[in-house]
């Protein structure tokens, strides 16, 4: 389903390059459950980007799902990852305007889902998370994990082929951290969408079905479990 | 097309969440345009009060409707010649009679006006445009009736002036002093003979109340040996409507009447007024629009303000699928938002505003005394209504907020999508 080849990124901040991915391959089927591990400053965040279709790497190939993404155009790619694509992010990154219900909802009427399927799909995916009777909350009055149950809930409800978490947890104490795991692995097993998710933490680490570790830039093992 | 409709919805009800929230911010920028807008409309008010109030005194007191010349006057008018005459000023007369336009026949001349100390406070003189109206007739034309502050006009045969106000407080003048007034005839001969003032006018218009000197024509006539003729005959319509079209029969009339004289409509005879008038505002508006941009600057630091501050739910927002116009449309929404409050705002405090403007005006004279500033209005200033410029003011304050969100949002939209998720 993914396909990531020779793909390589160089930062330039002034006279300094820095290379954050030296060469990564990586193929991911659909369904899996994959963690990118490493330092920090391995490169996790860089490739996520780059599979998510956010940032461009400087050589290689990125395919997702048959489509050449790094020959797409900045609004095709924004359709792409509208319909294709799920974000988790470490800043849960809710909009404070919203409440949880129209956080979640916003991503499917971007997809012109008519109102009555939008509210039943939103309705039945914040419950699976476990935010029934929060819906109307701004995210000012939810908790971290709260936040990121939105978040899940938010780039799942579209059904995407992919979901990527970019350390979902960092910002979450361990209980917390753990239960928005299992969530993500009970939505990955239930719906078969695949999640790659990066992290630090061994504890996290060993959620994965399957570990790649990621070291300056390059990929280290990737092993099975 | 119904479906970019409704993603169209989306954005707006999405900029209108972002208004809400941010209220303070949002009614603060809003003030600031509203501001803006209620000097507009009050100036604009103003002036434009002031311009038709003007335009009118200008006619009532001083130019009338239109006025016929003999057609080397005008190009001579400094010099106040009395040698361009109307030579036959009855059958002109007559003919307007029998179209029942209400006309009259005057006499304006350059005289010296000469005064001595005892009556007045000092000796003195002072060159000055005087002029012989036959009453009856100019009282028809002009409405200057019930403007005498004391007195009476002067009757027919009798050597008497009347005063303008101004003119008469400029000289220490008062009821029955005298007048000595050095001039030359129509062929040429000095001619120097007293009047006594018999009344003291005011009127709306300050030019006129700081230069009238007014004879019975038939002393002057006589004075001046001009045999009849007069220099110029006034007109008034009741209607204040298209001059020109007004005017082209009385053109045709006079052509054949008499072909040696010409009709001149007041705007030609104010132009020099109406040029001032214009030049003014002009410099009036330029300073409206210097109090908007402020404004504007104001709108344009909230909206940067709030893409800095929004950069990384930006960022998710461009994660999440919105193409870079639609994040552009949902911020040019909330400007355009912040705009038309702003400009509903405005028009609600100009219409407070202007309700007392043109109610009740300003009366300038306790500030400037007997002062010309330039407009031919001497006493209050009213507003009069101006409403396409309430409408045009929603729509600015709607379309600049719009248009000058772009720049910014677009500036915002150059930050790759990376960056603005990693901004704190
Ligand atoms: N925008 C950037 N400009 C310059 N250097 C960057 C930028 N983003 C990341 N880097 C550098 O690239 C390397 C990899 O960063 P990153 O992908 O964020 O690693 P990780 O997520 O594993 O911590 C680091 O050395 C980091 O300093
Ligand atoms: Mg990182």
């Amino acid at each position: 389903m993914i396909q990531v080849k020779d793909v390589e990124r160089t930062y330039v901040a002034g006279d300094t390059k820095v290379h954050a991915l030296k060469g990564v391959s990586l193929s991911v089927k659909e369904g899996e459950f994959l963690s990118i591990a490493g330092p920090s400053g391995s490169g996790k965040t860089t490739l996520l980007n780059i599979i998510g279709c956010i940032d461009d790497a400087d050589k290689g190939d990125v395919i997702i799902d048959q489509v050449d993404v790094r020959s797409k155009k900045p609004d095709e790619l924004a359709v792409f990852r509208r319909e294709k694509l799920g974000f988790v992010f470490q800043t849960f990154n809710l909009i404070p305007v919203m409440s949880a219900y129209e956080n979640v909802e916003m991503v499917l009427k971007l997809l012109k889902i008519s109102d009555a399927e939008a509210r039943e799909r939103t309705m039945a995916i914040l419950k699976e998370v476990g935010l029934e009777g929060m819906e109307d909350r701004r995210p000012s009055r939810l908790s971290g994990g709260q936040q990121q149950r939105v978040a899940i809930a938010r780039a799942l409800v579209k059904n995407p082929t992919l979901v990527l978490a970019d350390e979902p947890t960092a910002n979450l104490d361990s209980v917390t951290g753990k239960a928005v795991l299992d969530i993500m692995k009970a939505m990955n097993k239930k719906y078969g969408t695949a999640f790659i998710f990066s992290t630090h933490d061994k504890m996290v680490m060993d959620f994965a079905e399957r570990l790649v570790m990621l070291h300056d830039g390059k990929i280290e093992s990737d092993k099975r479990r | 097309m119904a479906k970019a409709k409704l993603r169209m919805g989306y954005l707006f009800s999405f900029a209108v969440k972002n208004l809400m929230r941010y209220k303070k911010r949002t009614l603060i920028t809003a003030s600031a345009i509203a501001y803006g807008l209620l000097m507009f409309l009050l100036i604009d008010g103003m002036l434009t009060g002031a311009d038709k109030e003007s335009e009118r005194n200008l006619i009532w007191y001083e130019t009338g409707s239109a006025r016929i010349y003999n057609k080397e006057y005008w190009e001579n008018r400094e010099n106040v010649p009395v040698k361009y005459t109307i030579d036959n000023p009855d059958e002109i007369m007559k003919a307007l009679d029998d179209r029942n336009i209400k006309a009259a026949p005057r006499i304006t001349f350059g005289a010296e006006m000469i005064i001595y100390e005892d009556p007045y406070p000092e000796s003195g003189n002072k060159f000055v445009r005087a002029v012989g109206v036959d009453l009856d007739k100019d009282s028809q034309v002009f409405q200057l009736q019930d403007k005498l502050d004391e007195g009476r006009f002067p009757k027919a045969g009798e050597f008497e002036v009347v005063i303008g106000s101004w003119l008469a407080k400029d000289l220490g003048a008062e009821l029955g002093y005298p007048i000595t007034v050095s001039t030359r005839s129509k062929n040429g001969f000095i001619q120097t003979f007293d009047v006594e003032i018999v009344g003291i006018l005011t009127t709306p218009n300050p030019i006129v109340n700081k230069s009238t000197l007014m004879m019975p024509i038939d002393i002057v006539d006589e004075m001046l040996l001009m045999e009849g003729s007069v220099t110029e005959i006034n007109m008034a319509f009741s209607e204040i409507g298209d001059i020109d079209k007004q005017l082209a029969p009385i053109q045709k009339l006079i052509a054949d009447v008499s072909p040696s004289n010409e009709v001149l409509s007041w705007k030609i005879l104010g132009a020099d007024y109406l040029a001032i008038a214009s030049a003014k505002r002009e410099g009036t508006s330029s300073i409206i629009g210097l109090v908007f941009l402020i404004a504007l600057i104001g709108i344009s630091n909230t909206m940067l303000m709030s893409l800095f501050e929004r950069r990384r739910e930006i960022g998710t927002m461009r994660a999440l699928g919105m193409t870079d116009f639609e994040v552009m449309i949902s911020f040019l929404f909330e400007a355009g938002g912040i705009g038309l409050l702003g400009g509903i705002l405005g028009v609600i405090l100009g219409i407070g505003a202007n309700f007392y403007m043109v109610n009740y005006g300003i009366d300038f004279t306790s500030l400037i005394g007997d002062m010309d500033i330039g407009y031919r209005i001497a006493t209050v200033f009213k507003s009069i209504w101006v409403i396409p410029s309430y409408f045009l003011s929603v729509l600015m304050g709607f379309g600049l907020s719009v248009l000058i969100a772009i720049l910014p949002t677009r500036k915002a939209l150059k930050v790759s999508i990376t960056e603005c998720l990693r901004a704190e």
